[in-house]
């Protein structure tokens, strides 16, 4: 076990960790953070994905302990960011979701998207969106909500989180 | 799919993550963006006592301009590439290569050194870094040590690193402001590693081009160059030529390619060199 | 010809939003991985790594005795029996973890626990086994080798059952043909892959003295059933609830042996345990599909019309017949469906369903028909190839035609209604062959190819018990049931047995709730998947729910409506004629109205308001049977224009029109969504998705890495018409419609591939149209067949 203390949603979070725990596990386990979901374990389906230190990354091949003393986000602690309000209420106005197991991680790239290219085509928003595997949409509907939420975010820029 | 017990250490100095990594006698393993290694590790494909976290390591993250040419820290990350956070001595080359590298949520943590380290034949940097003239630098038992990436690699996953050697950087020649170049990677689906790749640089003094995603090292492709020095333009005319240049090439470094691999190969090869005459990467928009 | 709907309309044909997107999208919501117990056992299994083997000695870890169980540990316990009724089937018992025998890799050999799911693998992985290996077999043309070992005792070759269809006059239509071809067909195996893996949970309740089974299953009550039977246990003693599903497609279809080894592990032991697939599990130890062989031979006229049909269809079924739903449901699909939407009366046809050492077959959204699919439309093309006509107008004169419902098929089948050619009509009015040919001229010279596709298929849904009676399952799915209530303030609870696994039923069912009641979607909930809170049902698989289910509520609704006009008629101080359901109120000729809330008060809390004649409470239980039990059938011609790289081959879409019937739409945007699921899904079994084996049967696909799944680059947005031909036999004319999608891509792409490749002489019949296949097709131009 292996002492670390991390920023999670915004809060101080001291833990022992054993070294081989993945940041997802952890993040899970001692943060109750429910949203970070394992699609693959290998880096390839993008549920996992959350910001860490201001850069979306897999938190299923990060490992915790070699995350001491960085700032981390999950979708749990996304509540007021307006860029996830926006994206929220697109993906339930474009049917961007069916099981909801992809959501979590789509909406934390979707941010990313958004931030990167504030009017993106749909096909940058595509290609940015390939990383991130939905088994039951077919895309249509996340392409397209993504796409509606660029158009109704208000204007300026994105920060990172 | 979790990983076997294993330690963890993350030194602050080179020599201290060189002593460790002996000490452990082959049992530890280096780990720095872990967007390999941590798969690995979770697959319990590759099983080890300790990791040694180089991330840490003065130095292993910057990167200086020296002029004619550009050190990059083991430890920069493909993002930092892309979004030439770092300094390009590559015309944009490297950008471009970095920004097809797997997703921006792996870019974000995965580092060059750690795709050289790992020497997966089908990763980018390997055959980019070769086709660049870059030399690879490392720290060892026995002090440091450099090669040039074209002499790096072994066999797939095989280099000149050994059990106990720390790869610090890379020194990366700047190419000619004349310089041209075109790639071509064949991935079945976007941010996939590829099955077939080609570089192929044109400048005043020496044109270069290599294959990628072989099954071993990049191939460099020395008729191919001599070819390319005399084009004056490409036509897709030349692309019979090409093929055949590429095909000794091939045979004289004593490799082969599977038929259905040459194919795609001289297709890759033939487009990298198209583009570098200005010819827009091949790529069909969807039909309205 | 688009379906009319207004954009606010609340209930059957409104586009309303879905009502459980807020929870998913809180990423709040509760599945499998998230329950726990505490004290909870976190399990991992140990699983074979060989495909076929005795296991001669079986030894725990020294200190973990009490951690690591194998069979003879878990009590008494029934294997998995999925016995066909057909003649000659042969059957395979699947135990919940290996007994003395290991048949695929993968297969579970033990359950180890530990406090972390790495504590428990680090248990699986330090039992030692003694493998004595046996020959595996790995493919089709091994089935019948004498020389193999069989891989169930007793059997005298390694097939589960070879069954025939011979109707009609097969060799007049040889005589009388103009044209005879014989063509071969391969799709290849895949795994199915929903994005979260398959789960268990199970633990006691002692209040309840109930064995809790939390599965992330399709069908919960089924499993109840199947788990008693195995168990030798009460139903009454199980509780099966499945959680929130994060994606199914048939894998979470199947009564699962882990499910069985951790409910049987609980009551041996009184352990919580927790056992949450992998990636890599589910890859190579889920079940997989497809894996069909075609020898197709068709008979025409001069004019392209199909006189007779001759097949020979071969599955891969793997090591076990997989319940409930046997293993020659696959094969027993394909020979049923193969003459497709034509009117075909002479066919002749063989199905072979064979065993290997491979993951066992199961369910996948289509079932059988994509391989059916593939062939007879792939064989539409090369009719219309070989007398130099135009695809669509060969189908068009093939058809079963709009008078010609019902219809039986040369399968067995009855059709129930539609207008096949008009779908091949409006998808070729929207994909415009025209174009081709400017293309074409555009990209000569260059590497690009381009060519068009169609494909035509049928989807019969919502099977009634004469279709499951004549399959030989040992369960007949034929109805469905639904309870609800409406609570004492006047919101409705539905209560059904079916599982919503992000098909969007509760908004859709909700919607039959408002028009049946006119209550406000928002005040309709819907619960699912527990035993404990619903009647008996089967739940939701083969396109049923909305059918079934839909069924089930609207007549439950009809009842309570009939109930609550009586009250409200009452409080009103009107007569029952006189009064309608509208916007959530009781509402008289004349105007005056009565809120439901009110309505319910009164019903529960006081029934000194009631009319004598009215007992107390709203709360109704139905149950649903279509008109006629043999299927509503939905269908539709999917219609791709490719661009061929021949420098690479690869295979881009340039577009993708898809024009379907489904019957009444009760809610296009979900409609669409599903239609666009089902075709990524078809998109990666044309272009993608392979899970092969080694000859010594090792899956060669454990990653993603590996196992391609299209991403949003690879999915292009479909262009969707929708024609709605309302079904005779359903309550509303709703016909389902959640495979569709996914049956035609694969036939529809392969078309367009071969359109484009044909100048070039070359040919592939072979899925997925890897790029490797398609250069190897170019390289072997007359020889590119299927297994060149
Ligand atoms: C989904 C996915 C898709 C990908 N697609 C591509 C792709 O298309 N092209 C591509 O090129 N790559 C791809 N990658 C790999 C990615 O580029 C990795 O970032 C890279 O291969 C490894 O870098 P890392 O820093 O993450 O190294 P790690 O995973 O930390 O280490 C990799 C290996 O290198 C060794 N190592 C690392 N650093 C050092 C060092 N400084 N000295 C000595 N040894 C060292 C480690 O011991 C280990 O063996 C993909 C990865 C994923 C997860
Ligand atoms: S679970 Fe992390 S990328 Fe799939
Ligand atoms: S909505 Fe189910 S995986 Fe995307």
């Amino acid at each position: 076990m292996q002492p670390i203390e991390l920023i999670v949603n915004g809060e101080r979070l001291s833990a022992a960790v054993d070294p081989r725990t993945t940041l997802a596990d952890f993040l899970r386990e001692a943060a109750d953070a429910r949203s970070v979901h394992l699609g693959c374990e290998h880096g390839v389906c993008g549920a996992c994905t959350i910001v860490v230190d201001g850069r979306i990354a897999r938190s299923c091949i990060a490992l915790a302990v070699a995350l001491d003393g960085a700032e981390i986000w999950t979708l749990e602690g996304l509540g007021a960011d307006p860029v996830i309000a926006q994206l929220r209420a697109s993906f339930h106005e474009c049917h961007g979701l069916q099981c909801g197991y992809c959501t979590p991680g789509m909406l934390v790239t979707a941010r990313e998207i958004l931030r990167r290219h504030p009017a993106p085509s749909e096909a940058v928003v595509r290609e940015a969106l390939a990383g991130n595997i939905c088994r039951c949409t077919g895309y249509a509907g996340i392409v397209a909500a993504v796409l509606h939420a660029a158009e109704n975010l208000a204007e300026g820029e994105i920060p990172p989180l | 799919m979790k990983p076997a017990p294993i330690a963890y250490v993350r030194p602050d100095t080179v020599e201290r993550a060189v002593g460790l990594l002996s000490e452990s006698g082959g049992e530890a393993k280096v780990l720095a963006g872990g967007q390999s290694l941590v798969p690995m590790l979770n697959l319990r494909i590759a099983a080890f006592e300790r990791l040694v976290d180089v991330t840490g390591l003065p130095g292993l993250r910057s990167a200086s301009d020296e002029g004619s040419e550009v050190r990059l820290g083991a430890c920069v990350t493909h993002e930092r590439i892309q979004t030439g956070d770092v300094p390009d001595p590559s015309n944009g080359l490297m950008p471009s290569t970095a920004s097809r590298i797997a997703y921006q949520a792996v870019r974000n943590r995965g580092t060059i050194g750690g795709s050289l380290a790992l020497a997966d034949p089908a990763a980018d940097w390997l055959a980019t870094m070769a086709a660049l003239g870059a030399a690879i630098e490392w720290v060892g038992p026995d002090g440091p040590g450099s090669c040039p990436a074209e002499a790096f690699v072994e066999a797939a996953y095989t280099t000149r690193l050994g059990l106990y050697d720390v790869l610090t950087g890379i020194r990366i020649p700047r190419l000619h402001p004349d310089a041209r170049w075109g790639t071509y990677k064949l991935c079945r689906k976007t941010g996939e590693f590829a099955h077939a790749m080609a570089i192929a640089i044109r400048q005043p003094g020496g044109c270069r081009a290599f294959l990628g995603a072989t099954e071993g090292a990049p191939i460099r492709l020395p008729a191919v160059e001599d070819m390319l020095a005399g084009l004056r333009g490409w036509d897709a005319s030349d692309a019979a030529r090409l093929g055949e240049a590429m095909a000794a090439d091939v045979a004289a470094a004593g490799r082969s390619l599977s038929d259905v691999h040459a194919w795609q190969s001289r297709t890759c090869l033939a487009r990298a060199v198209a583009m570098s005459f200005g010819a827009a990467p091949p790529r069909l928009g969807r039909a309205a | 010809m688009a379906v009319a709907t207004a954009p606010d309309r609340k209930g059957i044909g409104g586009s309303i939003r879905r009502i459980e997107d807020a929870r998913l999208l809180s990423g709040r919501s509760t599945f499998i991985a998230d329950i726990g117990r505490p004290g909870i056992w976190e399990v991992a299994f140990l699983r074979s790594p060989v495909a076929h083997a005795n296991l001669v000695h079986l030894e725990k870890p020294a200190g973990a005795e009490d951690r690591v169980f194998f069979l003879a540990d878990l009590g008494a316990i029934l294997p998995i029996r999925a016995d066909s009724q057909a003649p000659g089937f042969r059957r395979s018992d699947y135990p919940a973890i290996a007994d003395g025998k290991v048949r695929f890799v993968g297969e579970p050999i033990a359950i180890c626990l530990g406090r972390t799911r790495g504590e428990a693998e680090d248990l699986a992985q330090a039992v030692l086994v003694d493998y004595d290996e046996l020959p595996a077999v790995a493919d089709i043309a091994q089935s019948r080798n004498p020389d193999l070992p069989p891989i169930h005792p007793g059997w005298s070759e390694n097939v589960f059952l070879e069954s025939r269809v011979d109707v009609g006059d097969v060799d007049a239509a040889r005589a009388a043909a103009a044209l005879s071809l014989t063509r071969r067909y391969r799709m290849n195996r895949q795994a199915i892959v929903s994005l979260e893996g398959r789960g268990v949970v199970t633990y006691r309740d002692e209040r309840t003295g109930e064995l809790v089974v939390y599965s992330s299953t399709q069908f919960p009550h089924v499993i109840r059933t199947a788990l008693a039977e195995c168990l030798g246990m009460k139903e009454r003693e199980l509780r099966v609830v499945a959680p929130e599903v994060g994606g199914s497609f048939g894998v979470k279809n199947n009564l699962n042996p882990e499910e069985l080894a951790l409910a049987a592990l609980t009551r041996r032991t009184g352990k919580a345990l927790r056992w949450v697939e992998d990636r890599r599990e589910h890859l190579i130890a889920s079940a997989h599909a497809r894996e069909h062989r075609y020898e197709v031979t068709v008979h025409a006229d001069g004019e392209g019309r199909v006189l007779g049909l001759e097949a020979t269809i071969e599955v891969d079924a793997g090591a076990y017949s997989v319940w409930p739903w046997t293993a020659p449901m696959e094969a027993g699909m394909a020979i049923g469906f193969l003459p497709g939407p034509y009117a075909i009366t002479s066919y002749r046809a063989t199905a072979l369903t064979c065993a290997s050492n491979k993951s066992p077959l199961g369910p996948y959204r289509g079932v059988g028909r994509p391989g059916a699919c593939f062939a007879i439309e792939r064989t539409m093309d090369e009719i219309a190839a070989a007398l130099g006509l135009d695809p669509v107008e060969v189908r068009l004169r093939n058809y079963v035609r709009p008078d010609q419902f019902p219809w039986k098929s040369a399968g067995g089948k009855t059709y129930d209604i539609g207008d096949y050619g008009a779908s091949a009509r409006a998808a070729r009015d929207m994909i415009r062959p025209e174009r081709v040919a400017a293309l074409r001229q555009e990209h000569a010279g260059s590497d690009w190819r381009i060519g068009i596709g169609y494909a035509t298929y049928l989807e019969q849904t919502a099977h009634g018990t004469a279709e499951w009676v004549q399959r030989g399952l040992p369960v007949v799915f034929g109805y469905e049931q639904a309870e609800i209530h409406m609570t004492a303030d006047g919101m409705l609870v539905m209560d059904v047995p079916i599982q919503n696994h992000g098909q969007g039923l509760e908004t859709t069912l909700a919607q039959v709730a408002h028009d049946e009641l006119g209550i406000d979607p928002a005040q309709v909930v819907v619960r699912h998947g527990d035993t404990s809170l619903a009647p008996y049902g089967m739940g939701t698989f083969a396109s049923r729910s909305m059918v079934m289910s839909g069924g089930a509520v609207g007549r439950a609704c009809e009842a309570l409506a009939a109930k609550i006009r009586k009250i409200g008629a009452h409080l009103l101080q009107v007569t029952e004629e006189n009064v309608r359901l509208k916007d959530g109120e009781v509402v008289a000729a004349g105007g005056a109205s009565v809120p439901l809330a009110e309505i319910a008060m009164a019903a529960y809390l006081h029934p000194e308001r009631l009319p004598d004649t009215v007992e107390p409470g709203l709360s109704v239980i139905a149950s649903y049977r279509t008109a006629r039990d043999t299927g509503a059938w939905s269908y539709g011609t999917h219609a791709v224009l490719v661009a061929v790289d021949t420098g690479t081959g690869l295979v881009e879409i340039l577009d993708y029109a898809i024009a379907h019937d489904c019957g009444t739409i009760v809610n296009p945007m979900i409609v669409d969504g599903q239609m666009m699921g089902g075709l990524a899904q078809g998109i990666g079994t044309a272009l993608y998705e392979e899970m092969p084996y080694s000859e010594d049967g090792q899956p060669l696909a454990s990653t993603f890495m590996d196992y391609l799944v299209p991403g949003a680059p690879e999915v292009p947005r479909a262009r969707i018409e929708h024609l709605s031909i309302p079904s005779p036999i359903t309550r509303y004319g709703i016909k389902g419609m959640g495979e569709g999608g996914a049956i035609p891509p694969p036939a529809a792409i392969c078309n367009a591939v071969n359109d484009a490749l044909r100048p070039l002489g070359a040919a592939i019949d072979e899925t997925p149209l890897t790029p490797d296949r398609i250069i190897r097709a170019l390289m072997a131009p007359q020889a590119g067949e299927a297994g060149a």
